[in-house]
């Protein structure tokens, strides 16, 4: 004990003697510092979007069918490939089961796909609008100012038709020849009639039909849209990941079909693109604190933004157009008379006037125009191609809200993925219940099944594209009767709570009571399906995140590696130093070893001193490292980019220090420390006394 | 390779090289020269500079052995970015694009764009003409996005027709697993990937149906036969498959003068920037309405070229970097570690170094104050530490560097199969490597001139000081 004293003292005595120590004491601060403040900031991240994953679509486990061909991967794969997953038979029963395990709090059914979807477009809005104003009038709510309405609407409708005309003629540049397209140049040449608006007067609820049957379908100007759901007991999803809340509208009620859409998705997707890109300007300048003059990226943006004016233009009938180039001529202090120009340049911002511009654009633009193209409230037609079939199934939809989850409202990842009812789920995947397969085998003997799956899709297209914006009652149902082939029979709006359950189920995910619970739960699911022989597969939402799960692994291997590298060439420096050093003691050593010291009390000393000194830069180091999460969890690291705000579960990550951190940071550098000196310790130890003072003498 | 294909070097990498450059021309070369033919006597500078170091070999050997470990370690690092690099190149220009495209966007509607070129060979006699000599030559694509479907599973992917006769490079790059590349030329028939070909379960001769949605807004689709199954390209090639130009044409309903781009190879990728910017003038004045330049892949701009008002088409020109962007955060993301890697390992070494050099200048305090006493200029004083450092860094970094291509080398050639998570990464199912000659000189020149450098501060601080004091000074 005395002895150790003895070591202690030296070593303190040591510590400031030579300037070396100071470098060697940086390099070890250093390192402290760095590994306790990456491996916390790792930890954080990894903690932060463990919250987000499980909070937004994974649960703590997921399970899945061990019969099905891919791995689950709840964002799909790489390229955006949806796993190919059987369905989970008999899911109530392996519900009940699991609900039976300890800190299981509930089970989700789930089923991811993709389904196109056409965004909208103008003309239907425009004609829906005009319908609505028809009805109107039929109710005798008739009015001048109504008539005039009308009046001007109808003659925007002629004028949308002579804009088809024209794009038809041009395609020809590109196209084959069809006997489709001279029909649609028919039925255009009858809309540019003065007899069809003559007929029209008389009759408007059969020339709307004509127009929305006819008319609309050739206006090929909606995207085809990907949109990426989940089939899920919409209801159960909600009490299951309470992160999640409606924004518009409200929840299907039960027992209906229904699709809620997350709101990023639906503002980046339907919003009209003239004030999505608007909104996106005011927050990078609002919010980010960026400079429109500085940054190249919104540069390129508010040059495009004035080109854009299409969407706005479409929608505007003469009569609001007169309104607006009264009002913009006003606000903008201009005399320009035409109203795209006029837009044009309301739209040209910068970084003085776009807070004003933005507002202007929305007190003067926005009211006169429909700013989502497809609207809470509309019936939208989903056509899919995943699950089994590979053939496109379809089914409509009514959207009943859009909802976010909270702290991941502007993350793209959690923003993509839209919720739908488990029935609606069941038709798109293709499930073919007993009803639906005796209707396909008959059809069968009529046709050929290849061709009855073209004609069906087609058929269900053409559905799609007028019921998607026209109210749902009228319109849709009178097409589904005259086009026909898709809904023999037709599609039930309603179901009960044994479709629910008795829907095919491709995974599911189970909500634990805490966290902490996550790698015991996973244990004892998977026990409970070897006992009882399950064919189900367990997951932890890390593996289930698949490639976003990958990408947290990768990054923390690269991270050790890098920390390994770091420190096998910090362990050489220092060996270096040290041994110098402890040459420069070479007559010190000998003294000792002249006046009765041992080998082993050489060796002690050495070795004692550096662990000192590691302790010492080390404690130094695990303080600034301290003091650097401190300052972080504080003012928190912005999410500098959209993508980033899943990573850190909302707009800023506030990373904490776990005492596991500051442990791992002192024992990497007292180990480091350790290495790097028994070298040069067992140097030290070969000194012999007499060569040693001579050598010193030199 | 050419010289477009290696990841260039940045900016401070260059300085840092030019300033390495200079200092060892101006510290070493015009001394030496000087030495040698002025001043014979003092090219004993550098006879003292090897002695010292040779002196304390124990920690001549660790310090250059960290210097060392540290250039291997930057080469080989240097050589995966550029492997995953190359691996894109390869992937890009045989699968989705020219060295340089003319595609473009021809609009029915204002609302709504094909990815389309119409009467392209108007379009390749303009190109023919303003390259006589920089073209290799160029290709015609059809393109479209699709679904696939097979008896037993589904997949999407990105829909080339191609005209095989003309793909020399594909012909060239692809590899056979099976089936017979020549079958192409017949209608209705697909070459697939070996990824693909075993997920959908077929083999060559089954049939796979495509469906695809078109801008009419029906479905089309098509039944092709599958005649080759080639090896995979990298990870990109999951999401390509080839036909033969008329299937795509077919399934959009296309005339024939219509295309979906036109590839252009040249013979020289790394004029591809000139050569864009003479296609640009050349297109513009033979009438053509021409895209301003956005680098990004052509299936991201639907979206904003839907919202510009004109019809009819307009040509969009791109490099192949450009429509392999949208994986271009991998190659950041794998330079920045390696920048901060480096960075943090500089410094470690920079300290060891001058910490050595703090050693080697004390021990040597009283032979200093002797040297300058007997009339020594300080300068010299400085060059002796300088050069002592510098040989070290030299020959270290050199040894480095050959150690790191060496392992390069050997990790390219043992292709270890990677794990599906890191292949993401990489795009490549191996561990890639490509060494250049630039990349290792550049890694030479970095850690050189970064630990000579370092060495002028205890050199410089050795000069100052006064002979008196040295040699008072007790060793």
């Amino acid at each position: 004990m005395a002895r150790l004293a003895l070591l202690f003292q030296i070593a303190v005595r040591n510590l400031f003697a030579s300037k070396m120590n100071l470098i060697i004491g940086f390099i070890m601060l250093a390192g402290t510092a760095l590994v306790i403040v990456g491996g916390a900031l790792f930890d954080s991240l990894n903690d932060s979007m463990s919250r987000s994953v499980i909070g937004s679509v994974a649960g703590h486990l997921q399970i899945y069918s061990s019969q099905s061909k891919d791995e689950l991967s709840l964002f799909g794969d790489f390229g955006g490939q949806e796993s190919d997953l059987e369905p989970i038979t008999d899911f109530p029963a392996v519900k009940a089961q699991l609900e039976e395990l300890p800190h299981v709090r509930m089970v989700v059914p789930m089923g991811m796909g993709t389904a196109m979807v056409t965004s909208g477009n103008i003309i239907d809005l425009t004609l829906a609008d005009l319908r609505g104003k028809l009805r109107q009038q039929a109710e005798g709510k008739g009015s001048p100012t109504l008539a005039a309405e009308v009046d001007s609407m109808k003659s925007h409708v002629r004028e949308m038709a002579r804009l088809i005309r024209q794009d038809m003629i041009a395609a020809r540049v590109i196209s084959t020849q069809s006997a489709q397209q001279e029909q649609g140049l028919e039925t255009i040449d009858r809309v540019l009639s003065d007899a069809f608006w003559a007929d029209f007067d008389r009759a408007p609820l059969e020339g709307m039909e004509f127009l929305e049957n006819k008319l609309a379908q050739l206006l090929t100007d909606g995207d085809w849209l990907v949109l990426r759901y989940t089939g899920t007991d919409l209801d159960a999803f909600k009490k299951a990941f309470d992160r999640m809340e409606l924004v518009e509208g409200t929840m299907p009620p039960r027992g209906q079909r229904g699709l809620l859409i997350p709101k990023f998705y639906y503002e980046e997707l339907f919003k009209v693109k003239v004030a999505r890109r608007l909104d996106l300007l005011k927050e990078a300048v609002e919010v980010n604190q960026k400079l429109l003059a500085e940054d190249p990226d919104l540069q390129r943006r508010v040059k495009e933004l004035p080109v854009l004016t299409r969407d706005i233009m479409m929608q505007l009938d003469p009569l609001k157009q007169r309104t607006l180039v009264t009002q913009l001529q006003q606000a903008l202090g201009s005399e320009e008379k035409d109203a795209e120009k006029l837009l044009k340049q309301l739209l040209t911002v910068n970084d003085q006037n776009l807070m004003e511009r933005h507002r202007l654009f929305y007190e003067l633009v926005a009211p006169k125009v429909e700013l989502y193209r497809l609207r809470v409230g509309d019936t939208v037609s989903l056509q899919s191609a995943s699950g089994g079939s590979g053939y496109m199934s379809s089914t409509n939809v009514k959207l009943w809200g859009t909802f976010q989850f909270q702290g991941l409202e502007k993350s793209p990842l959690a923003g993509v993925t839209s919720l739908i009812d488990l029935v609606s789920f069941q038709d798109l995947y293709g499930y073919l219940t007993p009803e639906k397969r005796a209707e396909i085998q008959a059809l069968q003997k009529e046709t050929g099944a290849q061709q009855v799956a073209r004609e069906d899709a087609e058929a269900a297209l053409f559905g799609g594209g007028a019921a998607l914006v026209a109210e749902g009652e009228s319109a849709n149902i009178d097409e589904a009767a005259e086009l026909g082939t898709q809904e023999r029979a037709a599609p039930r709006t309603t179901y009960t709570e044994e479709d629910i359950s008795g829907s095919v189920v491709l995974n599911a995910a189970v909500m634990l009571d805490d966290s902490r619970f996550l790698a015991d739960s996973q244990r004892s699911l998977q026990g409970l399906i070897e006992e009882k022989g399950l064919q189900l597969k367990v997951m932890n939402w890390q593996q289930a995140a698949g490639f976003l799960g990958q990408l947290t692994l990768v990054a923390k291997m690269v991270l050790y590696v890098a920390v390994f590298i770091i420190f096998v060439v910090a362990i050489v420096i220092i060996n270096n130093a040290m041994m110098m050093a402890t040459m420069q003691r070479v007559r010190e050593i000998g003294t000792l070893r002249a006046i009765g010291s041992r080998k082993g009390f050489i060796l002690s000393m050495i070795l004692v001193e550096t662990a000192v000194l590691g302790a010492a830069f080390g404690a130094l180091g695990a303080l600034l490292g301290a003091g650097i999460m401190r300052w972080l969890g504080q003012s928190g690291i912005p999410a500098s980019n959209e993508q980033l705000y899943f990573f850190f579960s909302g707009p800023r990550l506030f990373p904490a220090l776990g005492v596991g951190n500051v442990i791992a940071g002192l024992t990497v550098v007292l180990v480091v420390s350790a290495i790097s000196t028994l070298y040069p310790a067992y140097l030290a130890t070969r000194v012999s006394p007499v060569n040693a003072m001579q050598a010193a003498e030199e | 390779m050419t010289p477009e294909a290696q990841a260039q070097p940045p900016v401070v990498v260059m300085i840092l090289g030019a300033l390495f450059a200079l200092t060892f021309f101006a510290l070493v070369i015009l001394p030496l020269l000087y030495s040698l033919l002025w001043a014979g006597p003092r090219a004993q500078l550098y006879q003292v500079a090897i002695r010292n170091l040779l002196q304390h070999r124990r920690r001549t050997f660790l310090l250059g052995g960290a210097i060392a470990l540290v250039t291997a370690l930057l080469v080989i690092l240097v050589g995966l970015s550029e492997g995953v690099n190359q691996t894109l190149l390869r992937s890009a220009t045989t699968l989705m694009s020219g060295h340089v495209n003319v595609a473009g966007f021809f609009k029915l509607t204002p609302g709504a764009s094909a990815p389309l070129v119409s009467e392209y060979p108007k379009v390749m006699e303009v190109v023919k003409a303003t390259l006589p000599t920089e073209l290799d030559y160029m290709v015609q694509r059809g393109r479209g996005w699709a679904k696939l479907v097979s008896e037993t599973g589904a997949l999407q992917a990105g829909l080339a027709g191609v005209d095989i006769e003309t793909e020399q490079g594909f012909r060239d790059v692809v590899q056979l697993r099976e089936g017979n590349l020549e079958a192409l030329k017949e209608q209705g028939t697909a070459l697939i990937f070996a990824d693909q070909a075993k997920k959908l379960e077929v083999g060559v001769g089954d049939m796979l149906t495509i469906s695809a949605p078109t801008l009419r807004g029906s479905t089309n689709t098509a039944d092709v036969r599958v005649v080759a199954i080639a090896k995979d390209i990298g990870l990109l090639s999951q999401f390509n498959i080839f036909t033969d130009a008329g299937t795509v044409r077919r399934l959009y309903q296309l005339n024939e003068a219509t295309t979906g781009a036109l590839q252009i190879y040249l013979k020289d990728i790394s004029t591809s920037d000139a050569v864009m910017e003479k296609l640009r003038t050349a297109l513009t004045g033979a009438g053509y309405a021409v895209m301003d330049y956005d680098p990004q892949p052509f299936f991201v701009k639907f979206e904003r070229v839907n919202r510009e008002a004109w019809t009819g088409q307009q040509l969009d020109l791109t490099k192949w970097k450009d429509e392999v962007s949208f994986v271009d955060w991998v190659l950041k993301a794998l330079n920045a570690v390696i920048y901060l890697l480096t960075l943090i390992l500089v410094v470690i070494i920079a300290v060891g170094i001058m910490n050595t050099l703090w050693i080697a200048i004390r021990e040597r305090t009283r032979e200093i104050g002797t040297l300058r006493a007997i009339g020594m200029q300080r300068r010299y004083v400085m060059a002796t530490f300088v050069i002592e450092a510098f040989t070290l860094s030299a020959v270290s970094t050199l040894l480095g560097a050959l150690l790191g291509w060496t392992i390069c080398v050997l990790l390219d050639a043992a292709n270890i199969p990677m794990p599906l998570s890191v292949q993401m990464f990489l795009m490549s199912d191996t561990l890639t490597f490509a060494v250049e000659t630039q990349s290792v000189l550049s890694s030479i020149l970095l850690i050189g001139f970064c630990t000579t450098a370092i060495a002028l501060i205890p050199s410089y601080l050795a000069a100052r000081m006064k002979p008196i004091n040295a040699m008072h000074q007790v060793g």
